[in-house]
This record gives C-alpha cells, sequence and structure tokens, in this order.
C-alpha cells in the first residue's frame, strides 16, 4: 500500500486548494492576454489569488511544524508547497509589471506563452488532486511528463520570443519591458518543472 | 514562562552562527556605504567578497559538524536551511554591489539608498532572532523578528516596485535601464531571501512550542 503524503487527510486538502488557486491565478493572466482593457482590474484579482494561496502556504507550514510528520516526507511536503507558492508569486509578478510598465498591448508571444503555462497549471491541479487517491500513481507520472514537455515548449517559445524582441530597433525599452514580463512566465514554467520533479521523485520513494 | 535552548549544544553551532548573523550585518552596512558614498567602489566590493567567503567557511563548518555531530535529523535540516538561506541573503548584496561596479554605474539610482537601509534593518533583526536562538529564551524573542523580517520584506517590495516603475518612466537610455533591471533584481532577490531566513528561524522555534 502507497502512502504518499502523511495521513492527515487535511494535508491534502491543503495542497488541492492551493493547486486551484495556482490555476485560477494562471487563467487571470490568460484573461488579461485577451481582454488587455481590464487589464488592471485583473491584476488586482490576481494579487488577491496570490494573497490567499500565500496562507494556505502559511497554513502548510504551520501543520507541517505542529505534526509528527517523517522527516522525509516532511522536506517533500515542505518542497512542494513552496514550489506550488513560486509559480503563483512568478505569475503574479508578470501581471504587475505589465501595470507598472504601463503595457498598452499584449504581444502575440506572450499570449503563446500564458497558452502553455494555463495548460501547465491545469495538469498540475490533476496531478496534485491524484496524490489523494493512492491508486493513480500513473496518472501522476504522465502528468509529469506531460509538464515536462510543455516546460520545453516554453522555453523554445521563450528563446524565440526574446529573439524577436532583440529585432525591435525602433523600440528598446518596450523590449526590455517584454522581455522581463516573458522571463517571469518563463520562471512559473521552470517552476511547474519543479514540482513535477517533487512529485515524480515522491511517487517514486513511496513506489 | 517555557524556556528552551533551540541549538544543539554539542558542538559550537552558536559561535559559528554568530559569526555568520555579525557578517551578515556588516554585508548589509557596507552595500549602504556604499550607495550613500558612492566611492573606493573597487575597494568595497573588495570588502564585501572577503565576507562571503568568511561566511561560505562558516557555512561548510556548520554543515560538516551536522554531519558527525549527534543532532536529530529535522533539527538538522532545519539548521543546514538556516545557514543557507543566510548565505543566499549574503550573495545576492555582494552580487547586486558587484554589478554596479562592472557595469561602471557613475551614481546609484535613489531607491538603493531606501532599499540598502531597509536590508540593514532586516539583518540586523535576523541577528537578534539569531542570537535568541542560541541562548535560553522565550519564543516570541524569536518570533517577534521574524514577523518583523516578513514586514520589511513588504516595505522593500514596494519601494522597488516604485523604483522600476519610475526607470521605465524617466531613463531615456535603453542601456541604463537594462543594467538597473538587473541591478534591481538583485536587490529584490537579497530582500527576498530574508524573509526565507525568517521562515527557516520560525520553523525551528514552532516544533519546541
Amino acid at each position: 500500500m502507497l502512502r504518499l503524503v502523511p495521513r492527515q487527510e487535511s494535508f491534502f486538502e491543503l495542497f488541492e486548494k492551493q493547486a486551484r488557486l495556482l490555476d485560477e491565478g494562471a487563467k487571470y493572466l490568460m484573461q488579461i492576454m485577451e481582454e488587455f482593457d481590464h487589464l488592471e482590474d485583473l491584476a488586482f484579482r490576481l494579487k488577491v489569488t496570490e494573497h490567499d494561496a500565500d496562507e494556505v502556504v502559511h497554513e502548510i507550514i504551520r501543520k507541517l511544524n505542529t505534526t509528527f510528520v517523517m522527516p522525509l516526507d516532511r522536506k517533500d511536503i515542505h518542497a512542494l508547497a513552496s514550489a506550488l507558492d513560486d509559480i503563483l508569486e512568478a505569475i503574479e509578478a508578470a501581471s504587475d509589471r505589465m501595470v507598472l510598465y504601463e503595457i498598452q498591448e499584449p504581444t502575440e508571444s506572450a499570449v503563446k506563452l500564458t497558452r502553455i503555462l494555463v495548460e501547465a497549471t491545469w495538469l498540475m491541479v490533476e496531478a496534485v488532486g491524484s496524490l489523494r487517491n493512492l491508486r493513480q500513481t500513473e496518472a501522476i507520472r504522465e502528468a509529469c511528463v506531460a509538464i515536462n514537455r510543455l516546460e520545453n515548449r516554453g522555453d523554445q517559445t521563450n528563446r524565440a520570443a526574446i529573439a524577436k524582441l532583440f529585432q525591435m530597433d525602433d523600440k528598446p525599452i518596450e523590449a526590455l519591458k517584454w522581455r522581463e514580463i516573458y522571463n517571469n512566465i518563463e520562471t512559473a514554467l521552470d517552476k511547474c518543472e519543479d514540482v513535477a520533479d517533487i512529485l515524480e521523485a515522491t511517487v517514486l520513494k513511496n513506489a | 514562562m517555557k524556556r528552551f535552548r533551540f541549538m544543539p549544544t554539542e558542538e559550537n553551532f552558536f559561535e559559528l552562527f554568530d559569526e555568520i548573523a555579525q557578517a551578515l550585518v556588516d554585508a548589509a552596512v557596507c552595500l549602504h556605504d556604499l550607495v550613500t558614498n558612492y566611492q573606493d567602489i573597487g575597494h568595497k566590493c573588495h570588502v564585501l567578497r572577503d565576507m562571503e567567503k568568511r561566511v561560505d567557511i562558516a557555512t561548510n563548518h556548520i554543515c560538516q559538524r551536522l554531519n558527525v555531530s549527534f543532532v536529530t535529523p529535522l533539527d538538522r535540516e532545519d539548521i543546514r536551511l538556516l545557514a543557507s538561506t543566510i548565505d543566499d541573503v549574503l550573495d545576492y548584496i555582494e552580487a547586486s554591489a558587484d554589478r554596479m561596479r562592472l557595469y561602471g554605474v557613475e551614481k546609484p539610482r535613489e531607491e538603493t539608498v531606501e532599499l540598502s537601509a531597509l536590508l540593514v534593518e532586516a539583518t540586523k533583526t535576523i541577528q537578534t532572532g539569531i542570537s535568541a536562538l542560541s541562548h535560553y529564551r522565550d519564543i516570541d524573542c524569536i518570533l517577534g523578528p521574524c514577523i518583523a523580517v516578513n514586514d520589511i520584506e513588504h516595505k522593500c517590495d514596494e519601494i522597488l516596485r516604485k523604483a522600476l516603475k519610475r526607470l521605465m518612466k524617466e531613463e531615456t537610455k535603453p542601456l541604463e535601464i537594462a543594467k538597473w533591471q538587473e541591478i534591481f533584481d538583485r536587490l529584490e532577490i537579497a530582500t527576498d531571501r530574508c524573509e526565507d531566513v525568517a521562515n527557516a528561524l520560525e520553523s525551528i522555534v514552532v516544533k519546541h512550542a
């Protein structure tokens, strides 16, 4: 019998909540790209989501510190919670920069990158949801493979996007603004891969 | 009132932690001095690099002793995390100063003054927490500083946002923007890592509550 995370039901619940908020955040970013007129309003909502998720992380850490859990599991739980948190933070940073830099309209590359990100965060919700069900290790593994693939695609897309920015000789400052935003989205995708790695390692360890 | 000594007594972990906490404060003070009295940059960066080395060595000692001392696995992980997050703060303080030198910055942007002052405040607060950890103290002496560090980090965030906004609005030379994006990025990571130090401290303490 597998036991991925300590028996307390609430760890699962907290992780699922965290993943759901993360997915919500990614969808706000997508919505920003699609309805750019509402940038400020949506960026604000994304910030609120990020705050809510922060609370969940603190709850996980608090619970972890005051519950008896085997050291190995403890480390995994801690790593998972903070990696999930990092993703949402990077997503929030991307939208915050768009507001700060008074971006007027999204670029094609930003839309593309965000689409990849939303796909990855959705997979994450599924994978984290499967942690609870002990016989779904295959589902977790599949999601992790898919997330890795998306991260690679994100990498290539980001590289191409930045190359395109460097051709904007006439608007260097716009290029620099966007480079930062693209990098934030790419960081979010990188952290998705970190989560996938942690999930895979946890599954392996407990197989 | 419950009082604890949180650090294992077998080896002189306290001394090593006192040393890295002091080096951390020194580094933040040095950065603040660098941006307020912007001269002898080469020398000041050199001093910072020395501090970084000092902390590297002390951190290695801590890790080595952790491996040979009797410490429960739980504590070991926490102590290692505490040491390595302090090391990270210092690395990024050094990295931001060195970027100013390398990129030939003529005058630091004004927000660096506020930011480095807050870094001094944060590192001093961390030092207070660390010293409480090493001696018998009640839990609030450690949790108080942790909360204070989080507040300072939020202040830093606001200043950084303001700094980036102003950079994009007022600076007309694209290469200047690129340089400062990088420097502010390093400063942001340094302040973020202060929060990680506070979280690591908190983890050690909460378990004994």
